[in-house]
């Protein structure tokens, strides 16, 4: 019920986000992808079940104002959630350098999936944006990923274990 | 939590991503129309609601903008009427001028002021039009708004007006309204009276008052001031002591017209 909850809090949230807040803090076209990082961080702190299921949500709703390639951001992110579940049980993810590193390649993935499979048809176009876009929202994503560590931590929040 | 439970954990896991992966390659594969339905739903649940507060906050901040701008023409158009109305004004008194000139069959030369009185006891300004103009000595000098002086020396380029606030300046007036003649002279404290008024004459407060014409310096008719203050300075006084309230306002004038006669 509290995941429930909190993924409807997070579905909102991420919709303010991405209509109103991330357009102002773009730096030479890129934005944070934050939903990718609560991803991460919902896997690390909740498990992996309530990270697919709001992989899922997200991807539909990221998806809707393209439906022609609905299912695609849900399918890329669960499976980086699948993934985060997976390699949570492996390592330890308390650390906040650790948890920055996780997002970042997350991100990176996730952008470079994405751009893959909505440039199907255009190899060059994807190498050029996964250099200037995937990369560079990665840093970017790990810069909001410290932040979100930090206060995680400051709050006292530990990573989730089995 | 035992190795079982932690067992029936993982497979709960696997099995809740198992099927949601299903779920979107399902999505993927679904004909369009399916995918249009799916994704209306997701836009009309999530994007417009916080796209209408957008839009509402937006239309708040061109509103306010809005009225910024306007404000601010509101005010520039403000000022160019107060332009206007000073233009209209200024019009009417030249016009009314022209008029003068015509039935006195003269003409007014224009004239800029080249230098303002330095001392307080010489109340003189410099014009740019001399001899070479049509300047002439003890010739009326009138702004827009009244007389002002009379030509007390004339040079090539030039010419000196002595103002009707200098303390040796005199000249002619009559209160329209009574007829009663005096003399416009400057006060000691500043600004004009007009002297030789009997006490028993009616002049009051408000009353308009004109050159004369008497004493040949002055055109008579040309609008001097009104009566801003009537006193008897003392039982035994026989002279009123009229302060007068002039039109021309000698601490800002900028045109001056010299009235000279046509030939």
């Amino acid at each position: 019920m509290k995941n429930t909850l909190l993924i409807i809090v997070l579905l909102f949230a991420l919709s303010v986000w991405e209509i109103l807040i991330s357009p102002a803090v773009r730096i030479f076209g890129v934005t944070p992808n934050l939903p990718v990082v609560i991803l991460v961080f919902l896997g690390l702190f909740r498990g992996q079940t309530p990270a697919v299921i709001f992989a899922f949500l997200w991807g539909i709703i990221a998806d809707s104002p393209s439906p022609e390639i609905l299912g695609w951001n849900g399918l890329i992110l669960i499976l980086i959630g699948a993934g985060i579940g997976f390699f949570r049980t492996h390592f330890n993810w308390d650390n906040i350098g650790s948890q920055i590193l996780l997002a970042f390649f997350a991100v990176f993935v996730h952008s470079t999936l994405y751009f893959l499979v909505t440039n199907i048809g255009d190899p060059g176009r994807v190498l050029y944006i996964m250099w200037r876009y995937s990369l560079a929202s990665a840093v970017y994503s790990a810069a909001a990923a410290f932040v979100l560590s930090f206060l995680l931590q400051t709050a006292g929040a530990k990573t989730m274990e089995d | 939590m035992n190795d079982t439970q932690l067992g029936s954990l993982k497979k709960n896991e696997l099995i809740i991503t198992a099927s949601l992966i299903f779920l979107c390659l399902l999505l993927i594969l679904v004909p369009g129309g399916i995918k249009q339905s799916i994704a209306g739903i997701g836009i009309s649940v999530f994007y417009l609601p916080i796209n209408t507060i957008q839009n509402k906050f937006k239309d708040l901040y061109n509103i306010r903008e809005r009225a910024r701008e306007l404000e601010t023409e509101l005010a520039e158009s403000k000022l160019k009427l107060s332009y206007y109305v000073d233009a209209v004004d200024e019009n009417k008194r030249l016009r009314e001028f022209l008029e003068f000139s015509a039935s006195y069959d003269a003409y007014l030369i224009p004239a800029e002021i080249v230098k303002r009185p330095e001392k307080p006891h010489r109340m003189s300004v410099l014009i740019n039009v001399g001899k070479k103009e049509g300047a002439e000595l003890d010739m009326a000098v009138i702004t827009p708004e009244g007389l002002a002086g009379r030509i007390t020396r004339v040079y090539d380029d030039g010419s000196e007006v002595q103002l009707l606030t200098d303390p040796s300046s005199r000249a002619s007036a009559v209160d329209v309204r009574n007829r009663v003649h005096g003399i416009i002279k400057p006060k000691a404290t500043g600004g004009l009276m007009m002297d030789n008024i009997p006490v028993h004459q009616l002049v009051a407060v408000n009353d308009t008052i004109k050159s004369s014409g008497l004493g040949g310096v002055f055109p008579a008719g040309i609008p001097i001031g009104t009566i801003s203050n009537v006193t008897v300075p003392s039982p035994a006084s026989l002279f009123l002591e009229v302060s007068i309230d002039p039109f021309a306002d000698f601490n800002r004038i900028e045109r001056l017209f010299l009235v000279a006669r046509s030939e």
